[in-house]
């Protein structure tokens, strides 16, 4: 398990090497970083080191080809998502236990979606990509496991890199600061508030033990919980990025505060939504000619890159669902009528809690360990039932 | 002093002085909470908070 300590001890060794190669070799400067990334995440997972690389060598060669076949760079990126199926969903890689099998998994779904991405990116802007530019796309420690979704503006010169060098140290700390912040004051917090509830050797919570209030309080802090989790660990990964110099783009801008699901998802892991709607919702809505049915369509498509479950495929029907009925409602007639005559921080009190609860609700649901255990929050939550 | 800090924080991070002095502060309480960890509650190293599940 790599520590917070050995994280930050590491990226200070590693950056500082890093500027110590002058700017003009950029080539032997991204070298370095691909080293130093390969070594960290193959010291403790050489499955997932091996299969990045392998995907980042695949689509560099892709991008090689797309450059003189037409077919091969509008499509071959959608090879990468094949993969992306075949190996997580198959029982084909090699971890010792659930935990390592999930993070594998997960892991794989972000740097895919780098590499796709980049390869999107490459083909549309017709910029060629280094081999290594790839490497550090796919392996670049900070964000190997957990995104954020980012591909290769992320990795080479902008406005971060053209700030002073103490300067972008300084600000690295003041992320990671927060990070940690986040990451485990906040999330130790929660957890004391919650682990009494959870049956101790199965690590399960109690839902039938629960009322409907306590079961909805609970299911309000799991989702906190899982929003400091997420918060601190993004923090933490564009704090060392800025130790290299690297710009990896925000994920969350106060999601807390949003008073409707549209605004929620301008608000929600803002890489995966980009991307949802640039590559998933907006081919779709040119293919099918029909809004509604491609959001809902791109929604359940998320729910299952999260996870092939039934709880996930819940999770990306109430999303969408949740987004069509907003668009819906809010183009209806009459709406802005009836809307004006209420007291407007009513309003927004209102829509805040209706957005927070829905979204905790599917986000529990979804995240419960098994469909029985879902069940038994969601019979927990209705009264009498 | 202080108030040259909030803003080149703000302008650096691009967001408005009241975020600069939640990021301070959050920070800040990071940090301390980190070192409490560290030099107190883990007798150095053992419950150190791990990083991204790695």
């Amino acid at each position: 398990m790599l520590s917070i300590t050995t994280a930050i001890f590491l990226s200070l060794m590693g950056s500082a090497l890093f500027h110590l190669i002058p700017e003009s070799r950029l080539r032997m400067r991204m070298g370095w970083v691909v080293i130093l990334s390969f070594s960290i995440v193959f010291a403790y997972y050489p499955v997932a080191a091996l299969c990045a690389t392998g995907a980042a060598v695949l689509a560099w060669i892709l991008a090689l080809l797309g450059q003189r076949h037409k077919l091969v760079q509008k499509y071959g990126a959608f090879s990468l998502i094949g993969i992306l199926i075949i190996f997580s969903y198959q029982d084909v890689m090699v971890a010792t236990d659930v935990y390592s099998k999930t993070l594998l998994q997960f892991g794989m779904s972000f740097y895919i979606l780098r590499l796709y991405l980049a390869l999107r990116n490459s083909a549309t802007r017709k910029q060629a990509i280094s081999l290594e530019q790839f490497l550090v796309i796919a392996l670049f420690y900070p964000i190997f496991s957990a995104g954020p979704i980012c591909a290769q503006e992320s990795f080479t010169r902008g406005p971060v890199q053209s700030q002073p060098l103490l300067t972008n140290y300084l600000l690295g700390f003041l992320r990671i600061g927060i990070g940690i912040f986040a990451l485990h004051f906040l999330t130790d917090i929660v957890a004391q508030l919650t682990d009494p509830l959870l049956v101790v050797r199965k690590r399960l919570t109690d839902w039938h033990s629960m009322g409907p209030l306590v079961t909805y309080l609970v299911m309000v802090l799991n989702f906190t919980k899982l929003y400091a989790n997420f918060v601190g660990y993004t923090e933490i990964t564009i704090g060392l990025g800025l130790f290299f110099g690297f710009q990896i783009p925000e994920n969350f801008r106060y999601p807390f505060l949003s008073t409707n699901i549209q605004n929620f998802w301008q608000r929600w892991h803002l890489t995966l939504s980009k991307f949802i709607t640039t590559h998933i919702y907006l081919p779709l809505m040119l293919t099918l000619r029909k809004p509604r049915l491609s959001m809902l369509l791109a929604f359940v498509l998320v729910g299952m890159w999260h996870q092939v479950s039934f709880q996930y495929l819940v999770w990306g029907v109430g999303h969408g669902s949740m987004l069509v009925a907003y668009a819906t409602l809010s183009r209806a007639p009459g709406y802005a009528a009836t809307v004006s005559r209420i007291n407007p921080w009513l309003l927004n009190a209102l829509s805040w809690l209706l957005t927070m609860s829905l979204v905790s609700f599917f986000s529990t649901f979804a995240n419960e360990p098994s469909l029985a255990q879902s069940m038994a929050f969601t019979q927990s939550l209705v009264p009498g039932w | 002093m202080i108030k040259s800090v909030f803003l080149a924080v703000a302008r650096l991070c691009g967001v408005s002085k009241v975020e600069a002095g939640l990021y301070l502060v959050l920070s800040a309480g990071g940090w301390l909470y980190f070192a409490h960890q560290y030099i107190y509650a883990s007798g150095l190293g053992e419950a150190i908070p791990t990083y991204a599940g790695y």
